[in-house]
């Protein structure tokens, strides 16, 4: 990840020392602006999803309102946030590898690597039981 | 006489490996090419949706009515690939990588790209069971997106 990312991740993360903070806000590309939405954006989706881990919730409005039903992560919230970062780079017309391996999701299907330019994707496992699916989402970048 | 050996020893890797992919079965996969609206159906269901819709109105809980646009067949030979012109212009390309077993199960590696223009916007390698069935999701397509599902059988 180059500096200005991780900065860039840092400011996100409310990590950065008060005087770093102004200086690096004062410096903010429009393009920065953009992908700290998207971060925030995601933020909240994941979040959505880490509840719906615990309880019978609508899922999955951050990223997309329209995939519902019982939606979980394939990926714990740390690798899932890593996922949104990756996700967030591409969206800086990057292209990063992301190496993926389900922990549980039982249609068998284990997505083993997801590679993405202007785009941005996140694997999830929906539904319960006989019908429970993994979902690839594929966002393209406006 | 060294020329002679290595042409052996290339002639015998290619009748090994060819050998290897003849011992692995075909693939024969199904690719729904799928509309899904919010409006309610204004036509019958497609009875060619009935494996894949619990799946969808599972997963995409917002959408009231899937349409199938498209569905296509591909019999592909281990490390060959079919490709579909999706209805938003954009291609998808599907490629049987290996037959595995695990677990006494059968199951295929298979790799999906999306490609608009020169982007290629999705690149991803999944191993699935027979039977089992992966969606890809979150194209914009006219009033609603498309979503593509894809289901492997080798037996």
């Amino acid at each position: 990840m180059k500096d200005h990312d991780l900065a860039l991740q840092r400011y996100f993360d409310g990590e950065l020392p008060e005087a770093e903070r102004a200086s690096f806000e004062a410096s903010l590309s429009d393009e920065d602006r953009v992908r700290l939405a998207v971060m925030a954006e995601m933020h909240t989706a994941l979040d959505g999803v880490l509840m719906a881990e615990a309880g019978d919730v609508d899922l999955w409005s951050g990223i997309a309102k329209n995939l519902g039903g019982n939606v979980v992560p394939i990926r714990r919230r740390r690798t899932s946030l890593w996922v949104a970062t990756g996700s967030i780079i591409v969206a800086a017309a990057a292209s990063l590898f992301l190496m993926l391996r389900s922990q549980s999701p039982t249609n068998g299907c284990d997505v083993e690597s997801l590679d993405v330019e202007g785009a941005t994707a996140t694997v999830a496992s929906a539904g319960d039981g006989p019908h429970q699916v993994t979902v690839i989402w594929t966002t393209e970048d406006q | 006489m060294k020329l002679f050996a290595h042409l052996l020893v290339a002639q015998l890797g290619l009748v090994l490996s060819a050998s290897a992919f003849a011992d692995e079965p075909n693939a024969k996969c199904k690719v729904h090419i799928i509309h899904a609206l919010h409006d309610e159906a204004k036509s019958q269901n497609d009875p060619r949706l009935d494996k894949l819709r619990p799946y969808l109105q599972t997963a995409f809980a917002g959408y009231k009515h899937f349409q199938l646009l498209e569905l296509k067949d591909l019999e592909l030979h281990p490390n060959t690939t079919g490709k579909l012109t999706l209805p938003n212009g954009k291609t998808a390309s599907l490629t049987y990588v290996e037959h595995l077993m695990r677990n006494g199960k059968h199951r295929v590696r298979m790799k999906l790209e999306i490609e608009s223009g020169p982007t290629k916007l999705l690149d991803t390698t999944f191993t699935l069971d027979e039977g089992g069935v992966v969606l890809n999701a979150g194209q914009r397509h006219g009033a609603g997106m498309l979503v593509l599902g894809v289901s492997c059988e080798t037996h």
